[in-house]
């Protein structure tokens, strides 16, 4: 019986792979589908093709029967009925499998850009309609009937669980956004959203399949009617209850969302929730945003503004008015950079076009520098048509002045050890400074560079910038506040601090802008934060010591500002956040907070 | 013959609110031949196909005796019911595999010239029967189901059909269930007669003592109630009747001319006639 079963499958899927294979040459030779290589139309055809392969082996298990009038004969045999469709479903299964396996491969070795639509939803689409289809394979000999039912039955399970979420957000007051609905058909992003709807759908499929093995178990011929009675006598209580027991699953796996905090160094404390917006902390009071926003971390933090970029947008919160804007918002084939940075009234970034050839290399086209006016809401963009660019991820702005007038923006791209610096102009001009061998600086109006001996002062004068100045850095430290700096206004600062690589653990050193010495005097394991115009902070994290420290670099020294013995740093939910107003630290559901200048603890009666 | 094979108990079957089957019962023994008769639509096929295992009752039970398999049960459906792309080989071996048949018995195959390539849906009605006959005889089953195709076969191959069946009895014991309107195409066969109306058994008789026991009256004018009447017929200028069951004391009572009838006189009379309730008798 078994060997039937297969013999039966392999026919089927012959044809299948027959069509589709050579149906996609057929559309190219006939030039129904003009100037296309084979694969940009094979992969396509291949995922729709293979959603049908799914119904049809799942539909299919008794159609070869009815069409040969051999019902009576198959159930005559001495075998019980759940044998029967064990024997049928395996071999069906096998090659649903296989397909899968086939099309898996395809996808990693070049057809991810190509096919329809994303792996994780066809992946879904795919086998919930097998299963389904197979489920329904006894109610009814028509292929039609079962196609439109299979069909409709699996858009019933994705209607189910869009009410789910539906309900449990408005039980819970979570504003509800149409990227759920996005989410639920293509699976991208929201990490946890496709585990959840995966695990709510497998509870959907239960009273399909299970109905199925109880009704077929006194499956005959008499009139479908019969058993499709019998089938929704037991189908419609499970879906019921698949459908409470779904609800209640969501809604206990559904929290309200990520929360994020930032304390301002007016010691407000921000409270963001992915669902549920922000709110504003102070003293005994508590306000909430108006608005659908979210802050992950502010770029920026200026006054009583703070910046956020939340996907494709840039967000400025009034700390003292409790209110939220959208700045900008970017085109939706555009992408912007992960860095943004302020001078004056202006906001710049880095906005390109991402594309991907078929060897999975990323390159960015149309870069442009993007300026936004905050006071006359205007947006201003300079195209970056340079080479280099088109290649680099992540091209930091690392200085912007003016000559005679006229402004320019300071760029620094290329690869680690070779970085080359750019200056832009409004017309478009870019001008290659030249190179540096870490991370440069502009400070003070002067362009700090590094060759692999020294440090290079430049300063501008008459269109060029001009050497003013080299610093022996035998040792190699690296003043490299350019990739921490988020507000270009130039005020004057008198020191920089930086670090090098040491045997055991990394060294800080001094930099003084007055007389140019560099003076060693630390060493510690840590990550350096530093908050426009003058503050450094290191964070030594607890992976190399039994607690997170928190130092304070100045006038030459570091100073222990407080050691958080008590924070469990093994627990992967925990968190600690450095902020301008000082620590923030959540572990699980408690949250506490330190303020600056000497991180003793605040609390804030309403959080 | 005293083992029994097979008991059926107060089988019910509907099928939407039409009663099919209505507290059917029925014990066989083993090595039995029964024919079952009726009218079309009184569930004969219905019963025989619970037996088959291809139609579950909604109520009742079927058991058969603990020393009889699955495999030993052959069924012959009246849709000559088989997987029609296979080839007359494919079918055989097919069969044969299923039912673990070591030695399959082409006599019937080469008696009807059948090609081993042919493909089973273009043999003809005849062909098609003995060769599901063949398949049928190869398992050696305890328990033969044969559902109304003797009449779709030709004279030859019915007297070849009903030989076979008739040499499987004598070698095997096996108990023949046959459903069939028509007594005289296999007359030589049943040993117990079963008139079926409405998913009810309302005869069960040896065919030896049927005879003595069911009688025809022919009257102008009505019967006495009184005589137990299992179902008449009205024609145009007179009444038949036939009385079941027939014992003496009814002829001195009721003093009628009580005639011998043939089965299929019995069979075709019942089903243009009308059935007369038990409850009269």
């Amino acid at each position: 019986m078994l060997k039937k079963e297969i013999n039966d499958v392999l026919k089927q899927i012959v044809f299948f792979t027959a069509a589709v294979l050579l149906l996609p040459a057929l559309l190219i030779i006939t030039k129904i589908i003009p100037h296309q290589s084979y694969f940009s139309v094979f992969f396509p055809l291949f995922q729709f093709g293979l959603i049908f392969l799914a119904f049809f082996m799942g539909s299919s298990l008794f159609s070869l029967e009815h069409g040969q009038r051999g019902m009576e004969y198959l159930l005559s045999l001495p075998y019980s009925r759940l044998k029967l469709i064990g024997f049928k479903i395996l071999p069906r299964l096998i090659a649903v499998m296989i397909f899968f396996v086939a099309f898996w491969i395809l996808y990693n070795t070049g057809g991810e850009y190509l096919v329809a639509f994303p792996f994780a939803a066809f992946a879904a689409i795919y086998f919930f309609l097998f299963f389904i289809s197979l489920s329904l394979s006894a109610n009814s000999e028509n292929f039609l009937v079962l196609f439109v039912a299979s069909f409709f039955s699996l858009f019933i399970c994705y209607g189910l669980l869009f009410l789910i979420l539906w309900l449990v957000m408005l039980i819970k007051g979570i504003p509800f956004s149409p990227l759920f609905l996005r989410y639920l058909f293509t699976w991208e992003h929201a990490s946890y959203l496709p585990a959840l709807i995966l695990l709510v759908g497998s509870v959907f499929l239960l009273p399909f399949l299970i109905s199925f093995v109880l009704s077929f178990k006194k499956f005959d011929i008499r009139p479908a009617k019969v058993y499709n009675k019998r089938y929704f006598k037991y189908f419609t209580p499970m879906l019921t209850l698949g459908f409470i027991i779904s609800f209640l699953f969501v809604y206990w796996s559904t929290g309200t969302g990520y929360r994020q905090y930032y304390l301002t160094q007016d010691h407000k404390l921000i409270e963001s929730r992915s669902y549920s917006g922000i709110k504003i902390y102070e003293d005994n009071k508590v306000h909430k945003v108006e608005g659908d926003f979210y802050f992950w971390l502010p770029f920026l933090e200026d006054n009583e503004y703070l910046y956020e970029r939340s996907y494709n947008n840039i967000i400025r919160l009034n700390t003292a008015d409790y209110a939220a804007e959208l700045l900008y918002e970017a085109p939706s084939e555009r992408d912007i950079t992960w860095q943004f940075w302020k001078y004056d009234q202006t906001i710049a970034f880095l906005e390109r076009t991402e594309k991907r050839e078929i060897n999975r290399k990323r390159y960015f086209s149309d870069n442009q520098l993007v300026l936004i006016d905050e006071a006359l809401k205007e947006v201003t963009r300079i195209p970056l048509e340079y080479q280099l660019l088109e290649k680099s991820y992540a091209p930091t702005l690392i200085g912007t002045d003016k000559i005679d007038g006229e402004r320019f923006w300071l760029i620094c791209t290329g690869k680690y050890r070779k970085n080359q610096i750019l200056r832009i102009w409004k017309d478009g001009r870019i001008e290659n400074i030249g190179e540096s061998h870490k991370a440069p600086s502009y400070v003070n109006q002067m362009l700090i560079s590094y060759t692999e001996e020294e440090i290079i002062i430049s300063k501008e004068r008459k269109g060029q910038f001009e050497i003013i100045r080299k610093i022996p850095n035998s040792k190699g430290f690296q003043f490299g506040i350019g990739y921490l700096r988020k507000n270009l206004n130039n005020v004057p600062l008198k020191e920089l601090y930086g670090w090098r690589r040491g045997p055991k653990s990394p060294k800080y050193a001094r930099l003084s802008l007055e007389n140019f010495e560099i003076e060693e005097f630390g060493e510690t394991k840590g990550y350096l934060q530093f908050f426009y115009p003058d503050k450094y902070y290191l964070v030594e994290t607890a992976h190399v010591a039994s607690a997170v420290k928190v130092y304070e670099f100045k006038e030459g020294k570091i100073k222990l500002l407080r050691t958080f013995s008590d924070f469990d740093t093994t627990e992967i939910r925990n968190r600690f956040r450095l902020c301008k107003g000082g620590v923030v630290i959540r572990e699980g559901k408690k949250v506490k907070v330190y303020a600056f200048p000497d991180l003793k603890e605040i609390k804030f009666k309403k959080l | 013959m005293t083992e029994k094979i097979v008991k059926v108990e107060n089988l019910k079957l509907n099928i939407g609110r039409k009663k099919i089957l209505d507290n059917t019962s029925l014990e066989l023994q083993k090595g039995e031949s029964v024919v079952i008769a009726g009218r079309n639509g009184s569930g004969k096929t219905t019963f025989l196909k619970c037996l088959a295992n291809v139609i579950f009752p909604d109520e009742g039970s079927i058991k058969f005796s603990g020393e009889v398999p699955l495999e030993k049960i052959g069924y012959i459906s009246d849709q000559l019911s088989l997987f029609e792309n296979y080839t007359v080989k494919q079918g055989i071996n097919f069969h044969a595999s299923v039912f673990h048949i070591e030695d399959f018995d082409y006599s019937l195959i080469k008696e009807l010239n059948l090609d081993l390539n042919q493909k089973i849906k273009n043999l003809s009605a005849g062909e098609r029967t003995l060769f599901h006959l063949s398949l049928i005889l190869a398992q050696k089953p305890e328990i033969l189901l044969i559902d109304e195709i003797i009449h779709v076969i030709d004279p030859y191959l019915r007297e070849k059909f009903l030989e076979a069946v008739i040499d499987l009895m004598d070698r095997c014991q096996t108990t023949v269930v046959m459903v069939n309107h028509t007594f005289s195409e296999i007359e030589k066969i049943p040993e117990r007669v079963l008139v079926m109306e409405k998913g009810q058994f309302i005869l069960d008789e040896k065919s030896e003592t049927l005879g003595e026991k069911l009688k025809k009256v022919v009257s102008e004018t009505e019967m006495s109630e009184e005589v137990p009447c299992i179902f008449k017929r009205e024609l145009s200028y007179f009444r038949e009747y036939f009385v079941y069951p027939f014992n003496e004391q009814l002829r001195k009572k009721f003093p009628h001319d009580y005639k011998n009838t043939g089965l299929n006189e019995i069979i075709k009379a019942f089903i243009g006639g009308q059935y007369v309730k038990k409850g009269n008798q």
